[in-house]
Parts: structure tokens; C-alpha cells; sequence
């Protein structure tokens, strides 16, 4: 990346690409939350956390008691940092209410003999989030801290480590009535060496997992709009960049004038994202998937003091781009529109038949007619996550061009080129499921049961799908 | 440089406090609130209007803060997610909890705020309501469980 250093005073800064919105939950914080399991706040901890015993670098106990578990992928809604709490409390017979989850650190997993990825390798930090090789993994964590607390007890007490019982962070030695907590033995276990590591119950005997039915932990910070996601994160001294990229794929970056808005509000210099940059090679076990076709798109950058300043800057900026070959294919359009010969059969065909069910309906309002709304969205809230999961499926299937045998996603044969190409096959069921009517007529016909189905299984849900004009502000 | 392109400093109300500004009156307020005040609980989605991610209310009514210029802010009352309640006491944000609404939350802070001005309008809204004025987008597919905690609240209020 070349980068213009103007007035931005060889401050440090990260750049943070505002142009893209962050979906990941980085870390979320709630120290007043009572009575629930919580996490924390930043997006990992320094290692171990203040007062606290690290048992394993999955799991520290506080002296209040408190079990914090390291979560290593991010929580993208499917509820692994809820699932991780589940898991070593099943097995450690913590208190639920005083357990929290933050992030494992993937630099202290860098520095620390991969803490972290010695049993799952890179994947530890991105996949398989909720598989059952983590399961394994926490549990045998959550028995080991669990036996070396008791044995911490035992030696204090005197008594045999058998004779002692775990709950709810509580250890007790029923046969002369002491009891102590998790803290407090909690700095002596930490330095506990079993002779022999737990085995974990098996599963039919699980008390908790499977059983209770807590709420995802992030939910109040979400419901205050606290919670922490990659575009809320915030570093001193940081700067803000608005990122432009070829508008063709492999396009290069031709010119561009940064002297017209170098003197714009904010504006502090410009990064040229260039493609032919020699970069350092990426160890391929972070991507066992390959990333070799992976390039970088060319792409300019005005860096601002704040966001909006930038992005005025870089559309007031004169950019020109060579498109390349990315824009020699024949244009969609043209593959697709309305002007290609196999649109205007088929969809000459499909438009009667449209007419003939949409009039037959009695539900005028699922007319697929669009109407203006000032306030109202372009396009009809619908999205692909309602689809049924086979829908998706379709899409993916399509997608990554495999055939998996099943009638339903087996591509019509004599569906043109551009169908069976992936990319075009997602793009048209991404745009049918929103509902556009050119979009929709189109994948009726190529699918001509789905839509129906479609409809139906919407309906199961008690949802309809929402057309223009319903949505909007009325008065 | 054109004269558009000036900073000046504009007073607002946000969350019943005043606070001054210093941007390009044509700043959305959207960025306003995340970038000059720090305010990140209202999010950036789409950026043209059409995903609520960044609803917030001026005057009591739902508004999509990344099309609505700082200009027009000034002299009204901003309420954004963080000064729904000061302690996540709002019925909407209780139900939300209860219900487990929320997957991965991202659009969720403009969608309660839609829902609160829905039923500061209309305190029972009938699903056709909810459909109306709540015309958030949700990537998760949440809205069966936004719908029903809508109405849970809604009677909550009531009861």
C-alpha cells in the first residue's frame, strides 16, 4: 500500500474501512449485569485477568468465584460464546450466574506455543465454531479445573479427594460440613498437578447441556446497543478512511488528482491499495482452503479525521480506472436482460402466466405490482435468510457448482450458460427471493414449482412476503 | 473547495443532553453520533435509508439518521439507543432479553428504536402495524421473534 503522508504528524493510526460494515461482535461489556452469565468488553483479556487463576488458557477463576472462558471464534449470532459457557459448566459445576466469556487472544496463541490451535490447528479461530471437537476439548478443561479444585480442598481439609463434592462453585465435604467456594481455593488449584487428568462424564449423563435453555449471554448489551462489533471498536488517535475499489474485476487504478481535495475538512492523506505489490506470503495453514486465486482488487483510499469527511473527499476526487478484462465478458445485461432471446421467450410464456395466477388471487395485496412509497424501501424486506434451508442450500449448491445428486437441485438442462455459471445462479435466487418481479418472473421459470412452495412455507412461518408499498412510514 | 465544505460548530440535544458539534452541516447525522460523539450503539448498515440499522428518533419519531443532514438536527430532541433507558429498563429492551430476540444483534439497536416509536404511536399495534412501521432489515431473519416481543411489550405497558 503506498501511502501520502500529509499532515497526519507520523501519529499511529489504524485505518478503519467505514465503507464496510462490520458484522462480527468483537466484544461486548457488562459489569453491572447481575445475575447472568456476561462477557466481557474488550475483545481479549490480558492474560490472566486481575485476581484471578488461569486453570487452563481456556479457563481462569477469580477469587469472587467468577469462571472466565476464553472463546476463540467470534460469535456471529449462532451463540458459541453461550454454547462455551454451557460446555465447561457441565463439567467445572460452576455457578451459571457467575460465569463470563471473552476472546482468546490469537497473539498470546502466537506467542504462547498455539495455546489455543494445538488440537484444532488455525481453524481453532474461525471454524467449526460450534463442532464437536470443541466440545471435547472444554469439557476435558472444565473436569481437569474441576478436579484440581476439589484436590486443592482435599489438601486443606485433609481428607480424600473422592469424599468431596462440586456445585454451583461451591465445594463441600458433607461428612464434616465445611464448605468453601471456587475462589478461594482457586490460587492453591491453579498450581495443583493431577496425577491422572479426568475423564469426562458421558453424555447421557450431562445435567446442563441439553437441558437448560439460557439465553444467549450478549443479549442485554445487544438490547442496549452496547455490545462491541468490529466497526464500533475504537483505538487512540484513530483516523478514518473511505475506500474505492475498480468498478471492473482486476481493473487497475489509471489516475487520480488528490490535489483537488487535499485541502478538503479532515482530509489527511490517500492510500493506494496496488495489486502488483509484493506482499509477504501467508503461512497456507491459516487457509487450508487455498487462497491462491485471492488477489487484491486495486483500489484508492482517502484517510480523514472522521469518516464522512472522507467519503465527501473521495467522491469529490477526480478517479479514473482502466477496467481491463474483467469488463471484456458480455455485459449481464445482455445474458439476462430483457433483450437476450431466451428472456423474451420464456418470460413472454411466464408473464401470462403470472397474470393468471396473481389474478386469481384473492389477496390483492400480494399483487406483484410495484408501488411508490416516498419513504418506503426500493425493494420488499425479504431476504434469503427467510428462505427455507433448502433454499439456501440451492443457492450454495448452485453456487459452488456441485450436484449432489438430489432432484431438487439439479440444474434444468437446457438452462442457458449464464444459470449454470455459480455466480449467476446465487445472484438470480438472491434477487428472486427479494422479490424484484423481473427477478421473480425469472426464477419461476426456472424453478416454476419453488415460488409456491415458497410462499407456503412462508406462510407456515406466519409471514408474508412483503411487498412494495406496504412498507414506509404512514401518518 | 466548495463553500459547502466548511466545519461549523452545531448545538444538539442528544439523550437530554447538549452537546456541540463541529462538521460539515451536511454530515448524516448517523456519522455524527458514531464518529464525533462516540456513539456506536446506532449502526452504520446500508447507508441510503433503506435498512434502519441506524434508526434513531428526532422528536419522538423513528428517523433513518444516515440520510438525515446534521443541518436538520439542531433544535431537536435526538434519542438514540444508548439513551433509550439509562439501564436497559425499557420494556422493549426487557423483552428483548426475555425473548432471546436477537442473533447476531447487529441491526437490533435500530430496530428497537423502530419498535419504540411504534408504540409510542400505537400502543397496541396489530402485526400489520409492526410490519409497517417496524420495516427494519434483519440478515438473521428475526423478525418472528421481534414480532412477538413487540407484543409482549405492548402489554406489558398495558398491564
Amino acid at each position: 500500500m503506498r501511502r501520502a503522508a500529509l499532515n497526519y504528524s507520523r501519529r499511529k493510526f489504524l485505518i478503519t474501512a467505514a465503507s464496510v460494515s462490520g458484522g462480527l461482535m468483537l466484544g461486548v461489556t457488562l459489569p453491572t449485569e447481575a445475575m447472568a452469565a456476561s462477557v466481557k468488553r474488550q475483545p481479549w483479556g490480558q492474560s490472566p485477568p486481575h485476581n484471578s487463576t488461569e486453570f487452563t488458557p481456556w479457563i481462569t477463576i477469580g477469587k469472587d468465584s467468577t469462571v472466565t472462558i476464553r472463546v476463540a471464534t467470534p460469535d456471529i449470532g449462532n451463540g458459541v460464546m453461550t454454547q462455551a459457557l454451557m460446555i465447561v459448566t457441565e463439567e467445572l459445576n460452576c455457578d451459571w450466574n457467575n460465569v463470563r466469556a471473552e476472546y482468546a487472544s490469537p497473539n498470546r496463541n502466537y506467542v504462547d506455543g498455539q495455546v489455543y490451535s494445538k488440537e484444532m490447528g488455525y481453524a481453532a479461530f474461525f471454524a467449526r465454531s460450534t463442532g464437536p471437537k470443541r466440545v471435547a476439548i472444554l469439557l476435558q478443561a472444565g473436569a481437569s479445573a474441576r478436579e484440581r479444585l476439589k484436590e486443592a480442598a482435599a489438601q486443606i481439609w485433609d481428607v480424600p479427594r473422592s469424599e468431596i463434592l462440586a456445585k454451583d462453585s461451591l465445594l463441600t465435604h458433607a461428612n464434616t460440613n465445611r464448605r468453601l467456594t471456587y475462589g478461594d481455593v482457586a490460587e492453591k488449584a491453579g498450581s495443583v498437578q493431577l496425577e491422572s487428568e479426568p475423564v469426562p462424564k458421558p453424555r447421557d449423563e450431562w445435567w446442563f447441556l441439553g437441558k437448560a435453555n439460557p439465553r444467549k449471554v450478549q443479549q442485554p448489551l445487544i438490547a442496549r446497543g452496547a455490545a462491541v462489533y468490529g466497526i464500533d471498536v475504537k483505538v487512540p488517535n484513530m483516523v478514518h478512511a473511505a475506500l474505492m475499489q475498480s468498478p471492473a474485476h482486476g481493473g487497475r487504478l489509471k489516475h487520480f488528482d488528490f490535489d483537488k481535495v487535499r485541502n478538503m475538512p479532515g482530509v489527511l492523506g490517500f492510500a493506494v491499495v496496488d495489486p502488483t505489490e509484493q506482499r509477504p506470503a501467508i503461512d497456507p495453514k491459516l487457509f487450508p482452503f487455498g487462497i491462491e486465486g485471492t488477489v487484491a482488487q486495486s483500489g484508492i483510499a482517502i484517510v480523514a479525521e472522521h469518516y464522512w469527511q472522507a467519503r465527501k473527499a473521495l467522491d469529490a476526487m477526480p478517479v479514473e480506472w482502466e477496467d481491463g478484462p474483467g469488463a471484456m465478458g458480455k455485459p449481464t445485461i445482455r445474458s439476462i436482460g430483457p433483450h437476450s432471446p431466451q428472456w423474451s421467450r420464456r418470460a413472454r410464456r411466464l408473464r401470462s402466466i403470472e397474470a393468471t395466477r396473481w389474478s386469481k388471487s384473492a389477496n390483492t395485496k400480494r399483487s406483484l405490482k410495484p408501488s411508490i412509497s416516498p419513504h418506503s424501501p426500493s425493494t420488499p424486506r425479504w431476504s434469503l435468510s427467510m428462505a427455507p434451508r433448502w433454499l439456501r442450500k440451492t443457492a450454495l449448491t448452485y453456487g459452488t457448482r456441485r450436484n449432489r445428486g438430489n432432484k431438487r437441485t439439479s440444474l434444468p438442462h437446457k438452462s442457458p450458460e449464464w444459470l449454470r455459471s455459480g455466480y449467476s445462479s446465487i445472484k438470480q435466487t438472491l434477487v428472486a427471493a427479494s422479490g424484484d418481479e423481473h427477478m421473480a418472473t425469472m426464477f419461476e421459470w426456472s424453478w416454476p414449482w419453488q415460488k409456491s412452495f415458497l410462499d407456503g412455507q412462508l406462510r407456515s412461518f406466519g409471514l408474508a412476503r412483503r411487498q412494495h408499498g406496504r412498507a414506509g412510514i404512514a401518518t | 473547495m466548495n463553500s459547502t465544505e466548511v466545519q461549523v460548530s452545531v448545538e444538539l440535544h442528544v439523550n437530554g443532553q447538549r452537546v456541540s458539534v463541529d462538521a460539515d452541516p451536511s454530515t448524516p447525522l448517523l456519522w455524527v453520533l458514531r464518529d464525533h460523539l462516540g456513539m456506536t450503539g446506532t449502526k452504520f448498515g446500508c447507508g441510503i435509508a433503506q435498512c434502519g440499522a441506524c434508526t434513531v428518533h428526532i422528536d419522538h419519531a423513528a428517523v433513518r439518521s444516515c440520510q438525515f443532514p446534521l443541518e436538520a438536527a439542531t433544535n431537536k430532541q435526538i434519542t438514540t439507543i444508548e439513551g433509550l433507558s439509562k439501564d436497559g429498563s425499557h420494556p422493549l429492551q426487557q423483552v428483548w432479553v426475555e425473548e432471546n430476540v436477537a442473533q447476531c444483534g447487529y441491526c437490533q439497536s435500530g430496530m428497537l428504536m423502530a419498535a419504540a416509536a411504534l408504540l409510542t404511536a400505537t400502543p397496541q399495534p396489530t402485526d400489520a402495524d409492526i410490519d409497517t412501521y417496524v420495516n427494519n432489515i434483519c440478515r438473521c431473519g428475526t423478525y418472528p421473534r421481534v414480532r412477538a416481543a413487540i407484543h409482549k411489550a405492548a402489554n406489558k405497558i398495558k398491564a
